[in-house]
């Protein structure tokens, strides 16, 4: 199916291109086989421009966001009135250079905005005046969703996430990246001894480190890819290995030891928790932020040729660019290296500085830039903790409550699975009963909320139990968790000293092992054992109810607070139906949980991270200053929002290894020093972009054919001159006139022929705020 | 000479198939007005540089007033009428020189002055301004002028052996070769026919000088010298 009626213009630039614009009405549709409807418009003497809508000169702004303004003379029946009504994508805009000639040339793809149509109130003939977006702006309305509108729940490439977002434009457009920051640092080059069975003794480096994916070659009996889970450095750096052939002992010299990650981009190579995008629980920030929080002080975004352009200015140097392409779903496609966005500017080239109206003007050098990176807790943790998600199941029986009659209904509860769950490593059997959102209305608006299990099972000597599973949570040794949840039977017929278990915390350790919190000791901490993984579940944290208690019919609460984690791992939260026989149902409400994260020496002592790159100190006077938030990084604690993964083996794994593969031609690091964090590459891109004294030009430029001047392309101005030879600028800010052929601009300078440094001072430290 | 009277020149506009002169026209001026583009550089020194923009062109006729379209003239109040006045008319303007060439040009426009005037002790005078929307087409291209001759050609010294009566050159060949002298030891008159003592004729197809033949190139050989130049 396609657009039945396009309303089109066409005009012939100064410099003899076509020129031709198509406004699709798309709630209109025809077989594909079909001729749509055309009305021609007639163009006005100044019918397009295509301008950024941010103009900042920070040239790591992310967003570039374009608009398209088209003008046409009115005649009946053809008004701006004619696109004022629809949804946000009915009209969709199209601008196309040499439509019909052998290589045409999207110049723009958008959608009309109707706040953004004017003419005036006029008899015919007036210029009607229409502008399109690239609905980059839009983002702000929409929610990092997936494309059906589901919640992201765990962890997801970068791609995806950046990928769903920018379908929600309306538009699906390739993707095309220039940021070429790799994880880990490439291959290195090692002496190395094998010892069986999963040992592997190399040169001390930072080139290692957990979870990495490394192929080993060069061996005499030990060539292949192993997991590299631990790194310990005692008096040689081992490598645990696991998930590769059988190790034999062997001593081997000049072994080629690559790292798998840094063979994928980075946005497919790393992962990142949806809790990112948390706005609260159960909501997710818009797209504009969720871009925003992804793309901020690394690369920035436009739409260049109907494809969305994310590019690094880092990279924009004498060096060629390396350009990364996925489709409009994030899949990836291919690389390549181009010289094609390589630009000169200057009297006699194609494009040239005109009317004589450039500005030269500058920006100081700063003393220092610096990157923090706030440590941020989500709020949801688990997944759905306030049990608010799930889908309709069924209507429940009124309930009569002190007088009140209310109405009851019941969901499912995602994230959350009822099973008959055991120890941790032992398999599950479904679940006897139903698991469900309980939730009682009165005159329509919610009133209670709880969670209710059924299906009571006697336990064999298997310890099935009914228990409803939360996902798992990524915990690190030492850190500790708080909470408190709620819980209440129909009946619960105690007998003197049975004490009622209806809660399970269990840690799956990263060393295979598994633990259970227990009930607290004497200084009030919940503690945590080692538990036999073929046992059954244990059952060890309960309100300690018997019948000279409270009421198990009333709610009661249970509040813990454990000590901290001996092992780092994924930790689960169980809801346990435990009963006794007259039991019919278990209600649970109420669960809050904490989590307290132990950083350097302290539990959450400390708000976040600062990279941070100053000038030498003999080079005083420097009093402008760089100071950015960012969003991803590289915290030592995996719950916090934005920590960067890999996933090797089906497993997450905290990754700190980067390195900037542009500066060495894509090819792997050559020293360790150049192998750093993220925020570490993050804060020298920043830096190097205000080290030195900036140079700005502002005007009008002359010359918009097939290969018209862009954001994306990378400037030298051939006008010989101190302020322009030697460097390399980039486009911040356009409007171009597609009839003059006339091009209004601001050039920054990104590069100068000394050279970048990735040698000054830099520092990382904690943030008591 | 193809030189171009001004009533030689006659202005019109099409209605229907037919273009008709417009106004009883005295006085007619196609304006071709060139913007410019600057393109000064940093590097420009103390001279200002540009290139060529967009050109507007406008058409003027004025003439003496008549009432209506009579001996197939387009009357200005003609061009009054709102219909006629606000649609794009075809026009064309046919030059046609002394010898008889023609070029016509062709264009669209519309109207975007007229005027009605009176002066006591003359006749009414009218007039229309157009102007003209899009480029103006030439029936034929007009070509650069071709390079200038240089006339006068550099002259020839040639070595003529013993007893030659008569010098050949391809130079000379060439249409409208003129000799303007020829030398041996001393300057030779232009003669028709068969040249004697002093004398010499020549043939412009074949290119060739002939000398006296009963006084033909002495011992050891004579230079002659030939000037000449081309006529286009």
């Amino acid at each position: 199916m396609k657009p039945g009626l396009i309303y089109s213009a066409a005009w012939q630039t100064f410099q003899g291109d076509l020129v031709e614009v198509r406004i699709s009405d798309r709630t209109i549709q025809i077989d594909d086989a079909a001729a749509p409807q055309m009305v021609v418009l007639q163009a006005s003497g100044d019918p397009l421009h295509v301008k950024v809508i941010d103009n900042s000169e920070n040239p790591l702004n992310v967003f570039r966001a374009k608009q398209a303004i088209f003008a046409f003379q009115s005649q009946p029946g053809l008004s701006a009135g004619s696109f004022a009504d629809g949804p946000d994508d009915r009209y969709s805009f199209t601008a196309t250079l040499n439509p019909t000639g052998s290589s045409p040339q999207i110049i723009f793809d958008g959608f009309l905005v109707t706040s953004d149509l004017s003419q005036p109130f006029q008899p015919d003939s007036q210029v009607v005046t229409l502008t399109a977006s690239d609905h980059l702006g839009l983002l702000k309305e929409t929610d990092v969703t997936t494309d059906t509108g589901d919640q992201f729940i765990g962890k997801y490439k970068l791609i995806q996430y950046i990928a769903a977002i920018l379908k929600k434009t309306g538009l699906r457009l390739p993707i095309k990246v220039i940021n070429n920051v790799k994880v880990g640092g490439g291959s290195i080059t090692s002496n190395a001894v094998f010892f069986a069975p999963n040992l592997i003794a190399v040169t001390a480096s930072n080139f290692y480190y957990k979870g990495m994916r490394i192929r080993v070659s060069g061996s005499a009996s030990n060539d292949g890819e192993y997991t590299v889970t631990d790194t310990s450095v005692t008096v040689a750096q081992f490598l645990a290995v696991q998930n590769g052939p059988t190790i034999t002992a062997e001593s081997a010299t000049g072994i080629l030891i690559e790292d798998l990650a840094s063979e994928k981009h980075l946005y497919d190579a790393i992962f990142v928790d949806a809790l990112l995008f948390e706005k609260g629980i159960g909501a997710k920030v818009d797209g504009y932020e969720g871009l925003t929080k992804i793309f901020k002080e690394n690369v920035c975004i436009t739409e260049v040729k109907g494809e969305w352009w994310i590019y690094a200015p880092d990279e924009y140097d004498r060096d060629e660019l390396y350009v990364s392409s996925f489709d409009a779903d994030g899949i990836y496609q291919s690389r390549e290296t181009t010289t094609a966005l390589n630009k000169l500017l200057g009297a006699g080239q194609d494009h040239q500085f005109a009317l004589a109206d450039t500005e030269l003007r500058f920006q100081r050098p700063h003393g220092f830039a610096s990157e923090t990176y706030r440590f941020e807790y989500p709020e949801e943790i688990p997944c759905n903790s306030d049990f608010s998600r799930g889908e309709a199941a069924e209507d429940l029986p009124d309930v009569t409550i002190e007088g009140i009659t209310y109405t009851a209904k019941a969901f499912t509860i995602d994230c959350w699975e009822y099973a008959q769950h055991r120890n941790a490593g032992r398999p599950t059997d479904p679940a006897t009963g139903n698991a469900r959102i309980v939730r009682y209305y009165y005159n329509g608006q919610e009133q209670q909320r709880f969670i209710r299990l059924d299906g009571k099972i006697i336990p064999g000597s298997g310890g099935e139990v009914n228990s409803l599973k939360s996902q798992p949570l990524a915990v690190n040794k030492q850190d500790k968790i708080t909470f408190s949840i709620s819980t209440r039977w129909n009946f619960y017929d105690f007998a003197d000293g049975e004490i009622a278990y209806p809660l399970s915390v269990e840690l799956e350790a990263d060393d295979g092992t598994y633990w259970a919190l227990y009930e607290p000791n004497a200084d009030g901490k919940g503690i945590w054992g080692l538990i036999d993984a073929t046992g059954p579940q244990e059952s060890i944290l309960g309100p300690q109810l018997n019948e000279n208690s409270l009421d198990a019919t009333q709610w009661n609460s249970k509040n813990v607070e454990s000590a901290g984690l001996p092992r780092s791992g994924n930790l689960y939260f169980y809801l346990r139906y435990d009963y006794s026989d007259d039991t019919d149902y278990q209600d649970f409400s109420d669960l809050r949980i904490e989590y307290l994260t132990f950083i350097n020496g302290a539990y959450r002592s400390y708000g976040g991270l600062v990279y941070k790159v100053t000038r030498p100190l003999d080079q005083p006077g420097y009093l402008a200053r760089k100071e950015e938030e960012v969003y991803m990084g590289n915290p030592p604690a995996p719950v916090i929002k934005g920590a960067m993964f890999i996933q090797t083996d089906g497993r997450n794994w905290l990754v700190d290894h980067f390195y900037k593969a542009h500066r060495f031609g894509l090819g792997p690091a050559p020293t360790p020093a150049d192998v750093n964090t993220f925020g570490f590459h993050q804060a020298f891109a920043a830096w190097n972009q205000v080290r030195n004294t900036v140079r700005i030009f502002s005007g009008t430029v002359f010359g918009m054919r097939e290969n018209w001047p862009d954001i994306i392309h990378k400037y030298q101005l051939t006008d010989a001159n101190g302020n322009t030879n030697g460097r390399y600028f980039i486009l911040t800010s356009l409007d171009q006139n597609w009839r003059s052929c006339q091009m209004a601009v601001t050039l920054i300078e990104v590069f100068v022929t000394d050279g970048k440094i990735y040698t000054d001072p830099y520092t990382l430290n904690y943030t008591t705020t | 000479m193809n030189k171009v009277q001004a009533k030689n020149i006659t202005i019109s506009l099409q209605v229907g198939l037919t273009y008709y002169p417009i106004i009883c026209a005295k006085t007619g001026a196609l304006s071709t007005d060139q913007e410019e583009i600057e393109i000064t550089s940093i590097n420009s020194g103390t001279d200002r540089e540009y290139m060529p923009g967009m050109a507007s062109h406008t058409l003027q006729v004025e003439g003496l007033t008549e009432l209506t379209n009579v001996s197939n003239r387009i009357s200005v109040f003609y061009l009054y009428q709102q219909s006629v006045r606000r649609s794009v008319h075809n026009l064309q303007i046919v030059l046609t020189d002394e010898e008889g060439d023609v070029l016509v040009l062709t264009c669209k426009g519309f109207v975007r002055t007229l005027t009605l005037s009176k002066q006591i002790g003359s006749f009414s005078s009218s007039g229309a301004l157009f102007r003209i929307t899009g480029p103006i087409g030439y029936s034929d291209v007009v070509g650069p002028p071709t390079d200038p001759l240089c006339e006068i050609a550099d002259p020839i010294y040639a070595l003529l052996a013993e007893g030659a009566t008569s010098y050949t050159n391809v130079l000379l060949q060439a249409e409208g070769v003129e000799i303007l002298g020829v030398w041996r030891s001393t300057n030779l008159a232009y003669t028709t026919g068969t040249p004697g003592n002093g004398q010499y004729s020549f043939d412009g197809p074949s290119g060739t000088i002939f000398l006296d033949p009963l006084n033909p190139i002495n011992p050891g050989g004579e230079i002659i010298h030939v000037l000449y130049k081309v006529i286009a």
